[in-house]
């Protein structure tokens, strides 16, 4: 046995003595635990970032309808054909209610997701 | 039968499941904290970085690609979050360092590291370069091999040798451990 191998098993044995006792079922309860917040603060996140594009989307696409020649069938086709929804529009402009729809949508994904397992 | 790290990986990636992910982590957290103690020197710190490392590893399972044991694939996230957490409290670390620094030459003189006096073995480390330090650990404390510390570092093979080498011997030295034992 050659001095450094004396020594390596010295120094392991040493680490070993020294191995503090952890106590593995709560940590591991710890780290799953945070799992779950993990995901579902990143998909809020996600989805926050979503409807904040979609109502710059949206207030795009209003400009692009504006300026287009099918505007007046497509405005008369939605008004007669869902009257509710032309009320809606009346109260809150279309960049809103497509924010809002948007981030209920990606709300219920973000809610459901991380609950699967 | 024990389903190995690999198969508790394949489950995992294929349906997130989080009981096969907390078998993971029972089996392997005793290494990752280890380290982390040893890296950092501070057990609270260990245990949250430990904790980020097994998060980060859970997003990323999907990446592994089974090259390499999942210890080793596993410690080298712990590693990177390491790294990570230590740019972040750099100006914290120095303070940190001064107080530690007091308390080594306060408590010279005592010798009785092969009875697993941790703070004897945690201020010859605290000695090392860091990356000395680092394959000390993963080669003697967390029971890896030369390749699996070289997988769980980035760093090539003779360079991890090199490492464990100088390491050693500093060990040998601070320790005062130059006996042969028969």
């Amino acid at each position: 046995m050659t001095s450094d191998d004396a020594f390596d098993a010295r120094l392991r044995a040493a680490f070993e003595r020294a191995e503090p006792d952890f106590d593995q079922e709560e940590f591991a309860k710890r780290v799953l635990s945070r799992l779950g917040r993990s995901n579902r603060s990143r998909a809020l996140v996600i989805g926050g970032a979503g409807s904040t594009g979609s109502a710059i989307a949206a207030t795009q696409l209003e400009h692009l309808f504006e300026s287009s020649p099918l505007q007046d069938t497509v405005g008369e086709k939605v008004v007669g054909s869902a009257p509710e929804f032309a009320a809606l529009m009346t109260v809150a402009s279309p960049e809103v209610l497509a924010a809002v729809a948007l981030a209920l949508m990606i709300g219920a994904v973000a809610w459901m997701i991380p609950s699967r397992n | 039968m024990k389903a190995t790290d690999e198969e508790l990986v394949a489950l995992v990636i294929a349906t997130k499941d989080k009981s096969a992910f907390g078998e993971l982590v029972r089996r392997h957290q005793g290494v990752v904290r280890g380290m982390m103690a040893r890296m950092s020197g501070n057990r609270a710190l260990a245990d949250d970085l430990a904790q980020d490392a097994f998060i980060r590893a859970f997003e990323k399972i999907a990446t592994f690609e089974g090259r390499g044991t999942f210890r080793s694939w596993l410690c080298r996230i712990a590693y990177t979050e390491f790294l990570m957490a230590r740019r972040k409290r750099k100006a914290a670390d120095k303070a940190l360092e001064k107080l530690t620094a007091h308390r080594r030459s306060e408590e010279e003189g005592s010798n009785d590291w092969e009875r697993g006096n941790a703070m004897d073995l945690d201020r010859a480390l605290a000695q090392l370069s860091e990356p000395e330090r680092l394959c000390i650990v993963l080669c003697y404390a967390s029971g890896m091999s030369h390749s699996e510390a070289s997988e769980a570092t980035g760093m090539p093979l003779g360079t991890v040798k090199s490492h464990v080498n100088r390491g050693r011997e500093k060990m040998k030295a601070l320790l005062g451990a130059h006996e042969v034992v028969q």
